[in-house]
């Protein structure tokens, strides 16, 4: 009667009750499919990296977060600035350092900048939330540089 | 934002059994395999299905390795896009399944190791949810008995716990990446699979921790 499968079973039940799915985690992984079918031509890129600095200050404005991505040899290395609890300062660097476009997208809203021959950019203030960052590389021609997405993820 | 509850993850037009139910592992793996057909053979929508089945089997392998729950929500999307991606590597459609579940995995082990933590799961496996919510008369029964499973099996090894939490949600693992990740031989993976249950069902029958 309570053979092996049986409590597997059981177990399953309980770790759907004690750690279960982020009721919102289906829609953020509808919504990055939703966008895929336009990046074909991206390379995606892997978070490998997130750490926050506690400012000290009320209602975490102020804050500081450092998210890395990177994808091969490229990376993207983002700290987010609290400026309100619903908005942000983006510093952004990419490496090895490119001419590129920096576009932002957040469920209907986009944004852009330019990314400096240092690899530099900013955009600020941006609306906190799901968000998805592409960069587009300048010269299209150059094999060698390529572009890239990061999966949707929150700001 | 569209809110979907955890307890509900069905799509509104599909009558599907129960997806968050894993008593049918089986119907899992078939409901899957159906929904990626359909949507290779054409249905957009049928991928919105393939997901709402499959998210939640994939949070729990990606939970079992240890990440928080934040790095777990990207490795999930993640996996999803790569299937988007590479979908056409796979060729039988019963292996969507284990296709998500095995990259699911790698992306979890790789997000580890970028961020040079232990390998080995970590205590986080055994993270707590604050006050889960009281259940109300005929989950009463149900959550008693969770309740008590849940006693018993955290006074298990880490390792056995992130075993027994992979296969629980798949029922066909990919013992070789399992076994790569709890650093284990991969010849072990079925005794120690079996010893843990063992060792649940005595600390079951020894009645382990306090009943409410």
């Amino acid at each position: 009667m309570n053979g092996p499968e049986n409590i597997l079973v059981d177990l399953a039940q309980m770790w759907r009750r004690r750690d279960p799915m982020p009721d919102s985690l289906v829609a953020k992984a509808l919504a990055a499919i939703g966008t895929a079918n336009l990046d074909a031509d991206y390379e995606l890129l892997h978070l490998v990296e997130r750490s926050h600095e506690l400012a000290g200050t009320r209602s975490g404005v102020g804050d500081t977060r450092t998210i890395a991505f990177s994808g091969g040899a490229f990376s993207l290395l983002l700290r987010v600035s609290e400026l309100t609890d619903r908005s942000c300062r983006v510093d952004g660097w990419v490496s090895p350092p490119q001419a590129m476009t920096v576009k932002v997208t957040q469920q209907a809203r986009s944004f852009q900048a330019l990314v400096d021959t240092l690899g530099r950019f900013e955009i600020s203030p941006l609306p906190t939330g799901l968000t998805r960052f592409w960069l587009l590389s300048e010269d299209a021609a150059d094999e060698s540089e390529r572009s890239f997405a990061t999966p949707t993820f929150e700001l | 934002m569209n809110v979907v509850a955890t307890k509900d993850v069905k799509g509104p037009s599909v009558s599907l059994p129960d997806a968050s139910d894993a008593s049918n592992d089986a119907s899992v793996w078939a409901q899957a395999a159906d929904h990626f057909r359909r949507w290779r053979a054409g249905e957009p929508f049928a991928i919105d299905d393939l997901v709402r089945t499959l998210t939640p089997v994939l949070w729990h392998v990606v939970r079992s390795y240890g990440l928080g729950r934040g790095e777990a929500e990207d490795v999930v999307q993640t996996t999803w896009l790569a299937l988007v991606r590479s979908h056409t590597s796979i060729s039988d459609p019963q292996a969507v399944t284990s296709w998500l579940t095995t990259t699911a995995r790698r992306e979890a082990w790789r997000v580890l190791r970028a961020t040079s933590r232990a390998v080995l799961v970590g205590d986080e496996v055994i993270e707590v949810r604050t006050a889960p919510q009281r259940p109300v008369e005929v989950d009463a029964i149900a959550a008693e008995e969770s309740d008590r499973l849940w006693d018993c099996v955290r006074l298990m090894s880490l390792r056995c716990q992130a075993l027994l939490r992979i296969v629980a949600f798949d029922d066909r693992p990919d013992y070789a990446g399992i076994a790569a990740h709890l650093q284990m031989p991969i010849g072990s993976i079925g005794p120690t699979r079996g010893r843990c249950l063992d060792k649940l069902k005595t600390l079951l029958a020894m009645d382990c921790g306090p009943r409410r």
